[in-house]
């Protein structure tokens, strides 16, 4: 392999064309993960019967499942739709069911008489806990959910194995031209590895800095 | 006395209530009635109601039975929300919120509830905050303020509402000794304000000084109800005798 065959996988094939499908999924599954897990994990901790029952189901179903199999099962359920909207709906759907667990922890951790408080004051449902109760979640949260948001990343690549062209598809396309998958596999494990330890030193920075002046030292 | 009374207006009046959790009886059938511009302590061993009577007030605890009152309108799960506007609480623990700075946790109820202008709320909350000593706090966080400034900034949190009555949950009870002179000193300001407060406290020095009236609770029940001089010098109840001995002289 040439130095210009190098620069063709890495730079044109894997990150040129594989990566804007890798941020794709990546974006694309983390808002839907994370609306699912702030949805759903608020309202796992208002208990409301039955509503409870049924997502702590969801929880179980989707933590207990490989992602890789939840989502060979829609795609062969689902006759249409495309590869990356397939692969959004398995991968936000199991992560979600995690994030729904750690929003819902971090909503019991919050003390109960926050909320007193703000109803004594008047403060109405939704200011209570948009204003209130949800920031104090996601600030004794933010190193549990930076963890899952780093699962979330490594776990897009699953969608590699129904067609979707992301990093590891474009790698794996590579694979007949070229005799060195080893080569050709260990740069798709860097380009993975700078990304989630980047997200990993975020989550970090962000425990040190923004937690740290707003809720002071007992949380870091 | 029965003349005085008709003569005030009664701010709370609560009337045989009594409250369970599960089979234990918290409140058994107690009535009070607490008039305009009085101070009323509330005072007794632990368990003996003082701060589920107090909770019950602003709806923090549902009745089981009985009818409370408040400025005639009897309180029911339909209006508490808005009763709960005209009466402010002061917690044991503060509960300032968390993840507000010292000014959003003033203005924050009077602007969302209250739909009053935010400029006029801040400069409100600082005039008050200069009246309570901690006017440098405004930007700070809650975990940067010592227990007492905290629990000065909740009262002021609560004044921000322009209370017509203040409920007062163990104020001191969370503080180190040297920063408890500062809040019961807030109070006092209160109290010369002619607020209206129902006090739950320990501090019986100060319940002489600024009550009204002192309510012993013991075993679910309002065992004594007498005005402050009555209560602490002439009382013939013997378990608030035996109450105050020990209290008073510790």
């Amino acid at each position: 392999m040439t130095m210009d065959d190098r620069y063709n996988i890495i730079v044109k094939t894997m990150l040129g064309q594989g990566m804007p499908m890798t941020l794709k999924l990546i974006f694309a599954c983390l808002f839907f993960a994370l609306l699912i897990g702030i949805v759903f994990g608020t309202i796992r901790s208002l208990k409301i019967p039955v509503v409870d029952q049924i997502l702590e189901f969801y929880a179980l179903v989707c933590r207990g499942i490989p992602t890789i199999i939840v989502l060979l099962f829609f795609y062969a359920l689902l006759t249409s739709g495309t590869q990356f909207w397939i692969s959004v709906l398995s991968i936000s759907l199991v992560e979600g069911a995690y994030m729904m667990e750690i929003v819902k922890g971090g909503f019991l951790s919050v003390d109960k008489g926050q909320w007193e408080a703000a109803k004594s004051l008047s403060l109405p449902m939704w200011h209570i806990i948009t204003r209130i109760v949800l920031p104090q979640v996601f600030l004794v949260t933010i190193p549990a959910l930076m963890g899952q948001i780093v699962m979330l990343v490594k776990g897009t690549s699953v969608a590699a194995t129904i067609g979707c062209m992301d990093v590891l598809r474009r790698a794996q396309l590579l694979l007949p031209k070229y005799s060195y998958p080893l080569e050709i596999y260990a740069y798709v494990l860097v380009i993975f590895f700078i990304m989630c330890h980047f997200l990993t030193w975020l989550g970090k920075k962000l425990e040190r800095t923004v937690v740290k002046r707003i809720m002071g030292d007992q949380n870091v | 006395m029965i003349k005085m009374s008709e003569t005030k207006k009664t701010v709370v009046s609560l009337q045989h209530i009594t409250k369970k959790f599960g089979d234990l009886t918290v409140l058994d059938d107690m009535s009070l009635d607490v008039y305009e511009h009085e101070v009323v302590v509330l005072c007794g061993p632990s368990g003996g109601g003082k701060s589920t009577l107090l909770r019950t007030i602003n709806g923090l605890e549902k009745i089981n039975d009985g009818k409370i009152f408040y400025r005639g309108t009897e309180i029911t799960s339909h209006n508490i929300k808005t009763i709960r506007k005209h009466i402010g609480m002061v917690f044991q623990q503060f509960n300032l919120f968390n993840n507000l700075t010292v000014k959003d946790n003033l203005i924050i109820a009077p602007v969302k509830t209250q739909k009053k202008n935010k400029d006029e709320m801040l400069k409100k909350a600082t005039e008050y905050l200069d009246i309570f000593g901690i006017s440098d706090k405004l930007d700070a966080y809650p975990h940067q303020l010592s227990g007492g400034q905290k629990q000065r900034v909740a009262i002021v949190r609560s004044l921000m509402m322009e209370p017509d009555l203040m409920l007062f949950d163990e104020p001191t009870s969370a503080l180190d000794p040297e920063m408890i002179k500062e809040v019961l000193d807030a109070i006092r300001r209160l109290s010369r304000m002619g607020m209206t407060m129902i006090i739950v406290t320990h501090e019986m020095g100060f319940a002489r000084e600024v009550a009204s009236r002192v309510c012993f609770l013991e075993g679910s029940k309002i065992r004594v109800t007498a005005s402050a001089t009555e209560f602490f010098e002439n009382t013939q109840d013997e378990r608030l005798q035996q109450f105050l001995s020990v209290i008073l002289r510790h």
